[in-house]
């Protein structure tokens, strides 16, 4: 039990930035003429943000449902390297729990579990249950008060995770070969923007066949293993 | 189709990439590339994530410096929390001047 509220409070400042984006998105869905249940639903089941919001603006305009099935699938496609990855931590569970943290698989908890040394099962479970909880909970909130948000306080609650994130990694594996990572990386990530989803998955790919060139970095992934 | 259609198939679709690492290969899970996979995405992630902040000059001087504290924050290994709340305070802070 004590691992498992662990993991809920490492998520903090994660499920602070979810709030305000999943009550945004329970307004919108609304608005564009989803039922409560059917926004609830999807945010229980599909539970991926950018792609419920390409999913509702599909059905406000009224496109045909195999492309609003694709363009979320497409969204989500980064989340298949992203398992191969926490499969290297997931793998000692046993594959039930295994297929049950795969649900809560989401860039934030990718991201914080990637960046700390392996921990129990209840840890994570606490991490992964927090967040679906937060984003289920918010989306039925924006439901029920539309856009009356505290966005402006908590705008930057899930750049500033990354941010902070990528400073920790950065101060950890540094080595010159790292610049070289970084630029490349920025500049990606910028050219692609325009691109979205697809973009992103490009440049994550990108910055990966990169570093990947570069065996010293290998060895600092090592070092702090 | 009925939205319900819709959300079951976008969910098992996406549940389904979520646990690639369960039933794909695992030879395929040893690759070199996966090790540097996790710095790629948080790279990515938090630069287009901080270059939506960038419509307005305003908005791009309140990201830079929101930024710079969270940054500071981390190099002297505060909490993550403290340091989230401290880029969401100067954040804030700037956007309600």
């Amino acid at each position: 039990m004590q691992e498992f509220i662990r993991g809920c409070t490492r998520v903090l400042g994660v499920v602070a930035g979810f709030l305000p984006i999943a009550m945004s998105f329970g307004a919108l869905s609304v608005q564009a003429g989803l039922s409560v249940a059917a926004t609830v639903g999807m945010s229980m089941g599909l539970y991926a943000g950018a792609s419920q919001f390409a999913a509702i603006e599909g059905v406000r305009q009224h496109l045909p449902w195999l492309s609003i099935v694709l363009s979320v699938l497409i969204i989500n496609l980064r989340h298949i390297p992203m398992s191969l990855s926490a499969h290297r931590i997931y793998s000692r569970f046993g594959t039930v729990h295994h297929w049950l943290l795969s649900h809560g698989l989401i860039d934030e908890t990718f991201a914080l579990e990637a960046t700390e040394p392996p921990q129990s099962f209840a840890y994570y479970l606490g991490m992964h249950l927090s967040c679906w909880v937060v984003w289920v909970l918010g989306t039925w909130l924006g439901c029920q008060v539309g856009f009356q948000l505290p966005e402006q306080w908590l705008q930057f609650a899930l750049p500033g995770l990354f941010l902070c994130l990528l400073t920790d990694s950065l101060r950890r594996r540094w080595r010159r070969e790292m610049t070289i990572v970084l630029s490349v990386g920025v500049a990606l990530a910028l050219l692609m923007r325009s691109l979205e989803s697809v973009g992103m998955l490009l440049a994550i790919l990108g910055v990966t066949a990169v570093a990947s060139c570069f065996p010293k970095l290998d060895e600092s992934i090592e070092e702090r293993v | 189709m009925n939205i319900w259609w819709i959300i079951a198939l976008t969910g098992i679709g996406t549940f389904l990439m979520r646990s690639a690492g369960v039933w794909v290969k695992p030879e395929f899970v040893q690759g070199r590339w996966l090790n540097h996979l996790p710095f790629a995405v948080i790279l990515v992630i938090a630069i287009s994530s901080l270059s939506g902040f960038t419509t307005t000059e305003q908005e791009t001087i309140r990201t830079i410096l929101a930024s710079a504290a969270v940054i500071a924050a981390s190099l002297r290994q505060l909490p993550l929390v403290v340091c989230i709340a401290i880029g969401c305070g100067v954040f804030g802070v700037l956007s309600s001047l």
